[in-house]
């Protein structure tokens, strides 16, 4: 089953004559449950499709379809709500809150979204990413490897229809980079979840389940590594 | 900003109702008894209180139906997508009832997914089976075929001793092909559980190791181990031998005579490393995940015995246990396999 699927997705930076294509014709369809590394040098629009994926940019043309929903079609407000309840981000930055301790960050989508905790699925989180002995700490006094985990506690916590995750090891060494996609890739699987992730990095594409190259803004290879 | 609004409306709702249900009629009816008695005054007083009665009901029947208008959108909800149906009349929206029907739907996506999982299983089982005895077959027809020959009473007594020679070589990969298809079917239909313990790692390397020890020495090969005695994962002592085993049975049968094998323990933030370094022919990029699969051979070791099953097994192993397995390697020069358990 389908989860994400673009079709002649496309992204135009300024007009004629200067234009920029960014993105020029993507289809894409994404399984349910499975893990996608999107492959590409900077410059080749790997970040800009991602935004698009995740509602974060509006595409030029074509469409995007996450969980049987247009994203073209939704207004702000509704857009806002969408990517609370249906997409989970990681960013290379975490984008974690520095005055708010580990544990409200991770629970802060649910918060957000004016919801009651499901504990027992956030123990589970925080078990397998080994965070039980740091929610009541801040992000700024734990390594990069820890902050990106309790980012990624952060994505699941919503049990959002994909994770998105942008360039995720960009700030790590690369000893806590292959930790953090391991660990990335068996939470995936533990959880059921969709994710897609962006790497420049091609050892570490290789732990998903599936490798998408792009090059100047098109899909150059796409093929099942499973 | 609207879900404040939304709250602080709901609080002097709160307010409002308690005073206009509790303080109020209290109040009054105490007003009503300890003032002297003047009819007139009293009236007014019992109208209040009357009033408010009223105002009470209307409140009560007012969020009753309000009640009763959310129940009944949740279960029209509830029956379409019990239907199979998507209207998206309800999505993003901030009303409880949207919240309400997303995660149903959430939901009946993950009950959804879950029965298309178990499907594949059961497929992936069907196709586990019918692999196995695809791969039986041939050393069987091997085996069926030398021995037609040797019912040949005219058969010479040198040519004897070379086809008896053949059909134990082909009921030893028999023998071998089924006990790795016995493994491997085991780690698919998940008929096997793990018995996970935080042991030291060294030793179940020490396993490993004693596996394939002899193979090495046949050929010369240095194995060097560099782990420290105390490092502990959370791992099946069992199961993860045999996957390391295996690993090195690839490292020891890739690796030209006089070779080194390297092992190395790293303890990370997270997980265990175990790397395996050989000095052997090595695997091109476009491989490294084919390696994995099951029945895979490459196109220039096929003349090595083997069925590829090795590490598609350590894989299925590794993963099991919430670790995984990365390879690095230049060809010419050696493989690279990272193992990572968790801590």
């Amino acid at each position: 089953m389908n989860i994400l699927q673009t079709s002649n997705l496309t992204k135009v930076y300024g007009e004629e004559p200067f234009a920029v294509r960014a993105l020029d014709g993507i289809t894409l369809e994404i399984e349910q449950g499975s893990f996608t590394a999107i492959v590409g040098t900077s410059g080749s629009g790997k970040s800009t499709l991602l935004h698009m994926l995740g509602g974060l940019d509006t595409p030029t043309g074509g469409s995007v379809v996450v969980d049987g929903q247009e994203l073209c079609g939704l207004g702000r407000s509704e857009l806002t709500i969408f990517r609370r309840r249906k997409i989970g981000f990681i960013f290379q930055n975490y984008n974690l809150l520095p005055n708010l301790t580990v544990y409200d960050n991770i629970v802060l989508p649910v918060e957000l979204d004016g919801r009651r905790i499901d504990r027992q699925y956030f123990d589970e989180i925080a078990g397998v990413l080994g965070l039980e002995d740091k929610l009541k700490r801040r992000p700024n006094k734990l390594s990069g490897g820890q902050q990106q985990r309790v980012a990624i506690a952060r994505a699941l916590i919503t049990k959002p229809a994909i994770i998105l995750a942008d360039e995720p090891t960009g700030n790590l060494d690369s000893r806590t980079s292959q930790e953090v996609i391991g660990l990335l890739c068996a939470t995936g699987k533990k959880f059921h979840q969709t994710m897609v992730m962006i790497t420049h990095n091609e050892k570490i594409a290789q732990v998903a389940d599936r490798a998408v190259r792009i090059e100047d803004g098109r899909i150059a290879e796409s093929r099942w590594l499973l | 900003m609207d879900r404040n609004r939304a709250e602080l409306r709901m609080r002097v709702c709160k307010y409002v109702l308690l005073t206009v249900n509790i303080l109020l009629p209290a109040a009054g009816s105490l007003l009503l008894f300890t003032q002297t008695p003047k009819s007139r005054e009293r009236t007014v007083f019992l109208i209040i209180l009357l009033l408010f009665c009223a105002l009470d009901i209307g409140y009560f029947l007012y969020f009753r139906k309000r009640f009763v208008m959310f129940s009944e959108e949740v279960c029209r909800n509830a029956e379409r997508i019990m239907r199979n149906e998507r209207d998206g009349i309800q999505l993003n929206k901030d009303t409880l009832t949207s919240k309400v029907v997303m995660e149903l739907e959430k939901m009946e996506d993950i009950l959804g997914n879950r029965l298309a999982e178990s499907e594949q299983g059961k497929a992936k089982l069907q196709k586990t089976i019918s692999e196995i005895a695809h791969q039986v077959k041939t050393p069987l027809s091997n085996v069926r075929m030398y021995h037609d020959i040797l019912s040949d009473p005219d058969i010479a007594g040198g040519d004897k001793e070379r086809f008896m020679e053949i059909i134990r070589q082909q009921l030893e990969k028999l023998e071998f092909l089924i006990d790795s298809l016995i493994k491997s079917s085991r780690l698919e239909s998940d008929m096997i559980k793990l018995s996970m313990e935080n042991g030291s790692v060294f030793d179940t390397l020490g396993i490993s190791v004693n596996g394939i020890v002899q193979k090495a020495d046949r050929k010369k090969i240095d194995i060097a181990i560099h782990c420290h005695p105390m490092i502990k994962a959370a791992h099946d002592v069992k199961w993860t031998s045999e996957a390391i085993e295996n690993i090195l049975d690839n490292a020891v049968k890739y690796t030209p005579e006089r070779g080194k094998i390297r092992i190395d323990v790293i303890r990370g933030e997270m997980y265990v490393e175990i790397k395996i370094q050989d000095t052997g022919k090595g695997i091109a990029a476009e491989h490294y995940n084919d390696i994995f699969k099951r029945f895979y051979r490459e196109p220039s070791a096929s003349k090595d015995e083997g069925l590829g099953l090795g590490l598609y097994i350590a894989r299925n192993i590794i993963t099991l246990q919430g670790g995984y397995i990365m390879v690095h390697s230049v060809l010419g020069q050696g493989s690279c396999f990272s193992l990572f358990l968790p801590d």
